[in-house]
């Protein structure tokens, strides 16, 4: 479904790449980092949006070069700010996706306007997350075949959060369709991403399935001077002990006096990043 | 490229722009008429008309698209179905229609006040008159590569810049090109050589840059 490979984008101050992902058909694929990592010059190149130094984006078999507008005409986006004219109200705003859309689906759009009960009302009027439900919906609305979702959660309350995420499930169930989501809020990936990928400073760290990380990475917890022999990612003392992060497999630690804790995507994330600035190692 | 067109116009439609705008000319109008009656000229057949044609286009354009603190042409339309060129070409063929249009609504209306202005323009006026307000366009269409803030704020600048230039000393200056170029065409010619040099330069930028 989407293909990038070796992409590589430099600005003044930062650098990303090179990048390379696979997305398959009817997965779901987190993309996280911190603040600044890349995500969104990503989605940005993925859109067209930027064009890349060096590297080429594929997408449903195809490239920009030659077919920019069925490309476009398949994915459905939504990013982090507002991009819709601000002054329109959502059912005037509706009116131009329609136009512009040949896969329009208006009994998709109404169902959801109802189920997520949008006023009507000027776009700059609504609250940030009346907003990203509205640019969410739309994205929903003219089945695309790929959803592309720069940080869609922010601003939104628990329920709703909640809702658009068994919305994201159903709309990848039948299979030929995939969801590419940045997010800072780890916890809604646990919840419906089955890939992973993780860039940090522009870099790729990891693309990986979850099952895949709940079984490579965990928390160890133990005394300071057991921990510091142990091949860890990033460490953190504690009053009581030290913990980190392990990767590799759990039967080498067989004899060492350790408590082993499933890690979540924050604790990975966490110790990945402390593990640049401290020798993980010593 | 028809697609994308009707898109703008069903944009226009929605967010009332065009109506906005009439209301809007319809004030620039009494203002100007009344300050060019008060200034009591007695022939207006050089100023008049290529004067109202810039004070005409450029509020228009402001009012039709402006979309607040949104550029649509640098995440919107470009993530909608349709190519770079396609957004260029068709924002610059909307503009193009509107100015076209407002050029034929000052010829009419200079036509209309002549008995009472002696406002209706000679070919050297029509010339110039067409050629500044190309010059305005190009200029103004550069604008696409700001963000929607600045945008906005360069457009309240040129518009409340020219309006004041133009009403004060706009006479003046149609006068003095009309005395540089005093069959007119010739200043048309170069108006069109350098408004469609920058629209091909901001054509190079808009399809080349990062939105």
């Amino acid at each position: 479904m989407l293909k990038i490979n070796q992409v590589e984008k430099t600005y003044p101050k930062f650098h990303l790449g090179p990048v390379s992902l696979t997305l398959p058909e009817g997965y779901i694929m987190g993309l996280v980092g911190e603040n600044g990592a890349g995500k969104s010059t990503l989605i940005y190149t993925i859109m067209n949006l930027l064009h890349p130094e060096s590297g080429d984006v594929s997408i449903f078999g195809m490239d920009y070069k030659t077919s920019e507008v069925p490309i476009k005409e398949q994915i459905g986006f939504v990013y982090e700010e507002n991009s819709f004219y601000e002054n329109l109200k959502p059912a005037a705003m509706a009116r131009l996706l329609k136009l512009s859309y040949k896969n329009w689906d208006e009994q998709t759009y109404l169902r959801l306007m109802n189920q997520f009960s949008i006023p009507e009302k000027p776009l700059k009027k609504l609250s940030k997350g009346q907003r990203g439900m509205f640019h969410f919906i739309a994205a929903l609305s003219h089945q695309a075949r790929l959803l592309i979702l720069d940080e869609p959660t922010v601003g939104l309350d628990p329920i709703v959060r909640r809702e658009i995420l068994d919305e994201l499930r159903r709309y990848v169930e039948p299979g030929n369709r995939s969801i590419l989501f940045s997010t800072h809020i780890t916890s809604d990936l646990e919840q419906i991403a089955d890939l992973i990928t993780f860039i940090h400073k522009g870099k790729v760290l990891f693309s990986k399935d979850v099952e895949d990380l709940r079984e490579s990475y965990h928390i160890l917890k133990g005394s300071p001077e057991t921990m510091n022999h142990l091949p860890l990612l990033g460490k953190q003392m504690k009053k009581t002990h030290t913990q980190g992060l392990y990767e590799g497999e759990l039967g080498v630690l067989e004899g060492v006096e350790v408590e082993v804790e499933p890690a979540t995507l924050e604790d990975i994330m966490f110790f990945m990043k402390r593990g640049d600035i401290n020798d993980p190692f010593s | 490229m028809i697609h994308f067109l009707k898109l703008e116009w069903q944009t226009m439609i929605e967010e009332k722009s065009i109506k906005k705008a009439f209301s809007f000319l319809l004030f620039y109008f009494i203002f100007f008429v009344g300050f060019t009656v008060y200034v009591g000229k007695n022939d207006n057949s050089y100023g008049f008309f290529p004067v109202l044609a810039t004070l005409f286009f450029l509020p228009i354009i402001i009012l039709i698209f402006e979309t607040g603190q949104t550029n649509p042409l640098r995440r919107l339309l470009p993530s909608l179905p349709f190519t770079r060129a396609e957004i260029f070409w068709g924002r610059t063929l909307s503009k193009l229609i509107i100015w076209l249009s407002t050029l034929l609504a000052s010829y009419l209306l200079s036509l209309a006040l002549d008995s009472f202005l002696s406002s209706k323009p000679g070919p050297t006026a029509v010339f110039i008159a067409i050629g500044l307000s190309f010059i305005f366009l190009s200029l103004e269409h550069l604008l696409i590569l700001l963000s929607g803030k600045t945008a906005t704020l360069v457009r309240s600048g040129l518009s409340g810049g020219t309006m004041g230039l133009f009403i004060s000393s706009g006479h003046v200056i149609i006068q003095t090109l009309a005395e540089l170029f005093p069959k007119g065409y010739t200043f048309m010619a170069g108006s069109f050589l350098l408004g469609g040099i920058l629209i091909l330069i901001n054509k190079t930028i808009y399809e080349r840059r990062a939105l």
